[in-house]
């Protein structure tokens, strides 16, 4: 059950992050269709071919998105798909376009992830203070038993779930710190990456403010400007296309919470479940693995997905991490463009990051920060806190 | 801009109204038998909507915490560092709340806590929060507010008297297209829609500029901001210090050169916070912008914190 191996990635784009964006600004119907038009030129496929989108919510049409999308890039579609899951909606747009392919619903699918900045009309009211991915409207669980409390953004959930790891198998900072300081020696072999040219050490990391403890400021996302999108085709078709074909055989997702108050085991990630399918479709073990692109918003997710996934057993991370050199030139290259910890967190295109981590690698096209003999790659999506996971196989062809 | 409290729902009504006197109410299954937090109109566990409400005994362990250095969101500045926490009741269910009188050293993920039921008045609602269980780990820390002694609030009724006064109506200077450009050159908003063409509107931030007038330095009081000559007297209290707490606006209409912008102010809010470092009084000022034609153009709000 699940993908064959059947579809493929065969190209993609990723814009250099921003901290403070040059450019003019882009509503994100149009930040969509230039990420569209590259995407396509880079994996050498026609417009007119392109029969499958996904997306994520469009901020000029808060309904309808993939039909305005459809209309304004001037495409039929057979697949128009909607996806709604943070920082794991890339990876879930990868393995839903690929599925469509293998059912034979689509040929060429194209997923976006604008994360620009946008123009601003003078009638535009924006909220003094958002609420972000929390929900504070009328009804919403998070509204009245949540946010009341300050229980709301990101940090305090993932600083929740760091010290209760840390009560159960003991929290070695130095472990996470390194996860940072590792990824930071790949961002500066990446000239694209924001934090390039500046290294850091595990003690630089673990003498950044605390923010929420046991989270230092180093070991949480910068958020800059962006946006990435992938094209996925099927697996002849990619043959005919530019670069090598990656194609995806093995997948998962996972969800059930969105608040870590109401999680049924807060130690148990739903990634664990997530990357035990995505290895059984794939047919392959750990072992097999020449690199893994982990969801990093913060150092804490990395570790546990290290420990979920399987790569080391549980509790064990710090140890597995002090034993291995996890940037693109180790024994165990985890997010080898530097991660989003150094290269950047685009938005919603954060979690692109990675699946264009695995893909450019497996092409032999990461230059300075290229893994060698590069064949297979793990990747993960993360959305909310801990709370929606996605795992990826892909493979080189 | 207010804190967000609970709104409740037909269907959470009566744990809100049992927190109010103080009792921590579940809902409970009556075809499993679990009990849940929050409340749903349907079990988690079985889907099931025989549902009554069992009263939970209130006791509690701390399932896990974190100490936020940092606001989690601008509205909870004054509660930093908040102890942010996820209590799990005896009955089972997790509730989301912040620790109270207990120092930072001693609190301990497993450690038995008991509930808070911190009232409050004004909002007519009551949030359950939680501290220590043993009362020898209770101490100073981000207390609750019932615990501060009452002669040390800046809150007299007199300063409360000042809630809901307002200013006189005044109208600023003539909006000009000159003044707009001026400001747009000031701010770099280069934004051709405010410089050039026909139809020049001004930028939203512009829309408090024409009551500001020049004060000469040797004029200004003590903490440097500028009488407005609208009349709106400000409470007396005892921290002389203001800082620019933030800013909300809400627009209606476009200004335009020419416009006539009549301004009134009034005090939304004033309410007290403690930290570490003493008590800050918090002043919200609306102010409502009329044009001449008598159109709501824009209200704002502006936050003054006096510690
Ligand atoms: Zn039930």
């Amino acid at each position: 059950m699940g993908l064959r191996g059947n579809a493929a990635i065969a190209g993609y784009v990723e814009l250099k992050p921003e901290k403070k964006p040059q450019g003019a600004p882009l509503f994100s119907i149009e930040q969509w269709a230039m990420l569209a038009q590259q995407a396509l030129r880079d994996a050498g496929i026609e417009k007119h071919e392109v029969d499958g989108i996904v997306t994520s919510s469009i901020a000029e049409s808060a309904m309808f998105a993939p039909a305005t999308l459809a209309e304004y890039l001037g495409l039929e579609l057979n697949l128009a798909e909607h996806i709604d899951l943070g920082g794991a909606s890339a990876a879930g747009a990868i393995w839903r376009a690929a599925a469509a392919i293998e059912l034979g619903v689509a040929e060429v699918v194209v997923c976006a992830f604008p994360a620009g900045p946008m123009p601003m009309p003078v009638e535009l009211k924006p909220h003094p203070f958002p609420f972000g991915a929390s929900s504070n409207e009328y009804g919403s669980p998070q509204a009245q038993f949540d946010i009341p409390y300050g229980n709301l953004a990101q940090n305090c959930g993932y600083a929740q779930i760091a010290n209760l790891y840390g009560a159960r198998y003991g929290y070695d900072p130095r472990a996470l710190a390194k996860i940072a300081a590792d990824q930071r020696a790949s961002a500066c072999a990446n000239p694209d990456a924001i934090f390039y040219g500046q290294p850091i050490t595990i003690d630089d990391v673990l003498n950044s403010p605390m923010i929420a403890d046991p989270i230092h400021l180093l070991e949480i996302v910068m958020p800059v400007a962006g946006g990435a999108a992938v094209v996925v085709t099927s697996k002849e078709r990619a043959a005919r296309a530019k670069h090598r074909p990656v194609r995806i055989t093995g997948f998962g997702e996972r969800l059930a919470f969105k608040t870590p108050t109401y999680a049924a085991d807060l130690l148990n990630t739903p990634i664990a479940a997530a990357a035990s399918r995505a290895f059984a479709m794939a047919g392959i073990s750990h072992a097999d693995i020449d690199m893994v692109s982990i969801y990093d918003c913060y150092t804490i997710t990395v570790l546990m997905t290290l420990e979920d996934a399987g790569f080391c057993p549980k509790g064990k991370a710090a140890e597995f991490i002090h034993s291995h050199d996890l940037s693109y030139r180790g024994d165990f290259p985890c997010n080898p463009h530097g991660g989003q910890l150094s290269f950047g967190q685009t938005g919603m295109a954060g979690g692109m990051h990675h699946v264009i981590d695995g893909a450019r690698q497996i092409m032999g096209r990461a230059g300075g920060n290229q893994v060698r003999d590069c064949n297979r790659a793990f990747i993960s999506g993360n959305g909310g806190i801990m709370s929606e996971q996605v795992v990826l196989i892909l493979e080189g062809a | 801009m207010k804190k967000p409290y609970p709104v409740p729902t037909p269907d959470s009504r009566p744990f809100w109204n049992g927190l109010a006197e103080q009792k921590i109410l579940l809902k409970h299954c009556r075809d499993c038998d679990c009990v849940f937090h929050y409340p749903r109109v349907t079990c988690p566990n079985c889907l099931s909507s025989d549902l009554d409400w069992k009263q939970a005994s209130g006791q509690g362990t701390l399932y896990t915490y974190t100490i936020s250095r940092r606001p989690t969101h601008p509205l909870f500045a004054d509660e930093v560092p908040q102890f942010m926490a996820v209590v799990e009741l005896e009955e089972g269910p997790r509730i989301t709340s912040t620790l109270l009188n207990v120092p930072e050293d001693k609190i301990q993920i497993g450690m038995a806590l008991t509930p808070v039921f911190e009232h409050n008045e004004k909002e007519k609602i009551t949030l359950l929060r939680f501290q220590p269980a043993d009362t020898a780990l209770r101490g100073a820390a981000p207390s609750a507010a019932e615990d501060k002694p009452a002669s040390a609030s800046q809150l007299t009724p007199e300063v409360l008297a000042y809630i809901g006064r307002v200013s006189d109506k005044v109208s600023g200077y003539p909006v000009s297209a000159e003044e707009i450009r001026r400001f747009c050159y000031a701010t770099d908003d280069h934004n051709p829609r405010y410089l050039s063409g026909e139809d020049i509107v001004a930028p939203p931030m512009f829309v408090s500029i024409p009551f500001d007038w020049e004060v000469p330095m040797d004029s200004l009081p003590e903490d440097g901001t500028p009488q407005q000559n609208d009349g709106l007297v400000f409470p007396p209290l005892k921290a002389k210090r203001k800082l620019f707490g933030g800013y909300q606006v809400e627009y209606f209409q476009e200004i335009r050169p020419g416009d006539v912008l009549t301004r009134q102010r009034k005090f939304l809010d004033i309410y007290e916070r403690s930290g570490a470092s003493g008590s800050s009084v918090f002043m919200l000022i609306e102010a409502t912008y009329t044009n001449q034609r008598g159109e709501k153009v824009a209200v704002d709000i502006n936050t003054i914190i006096n510690r």
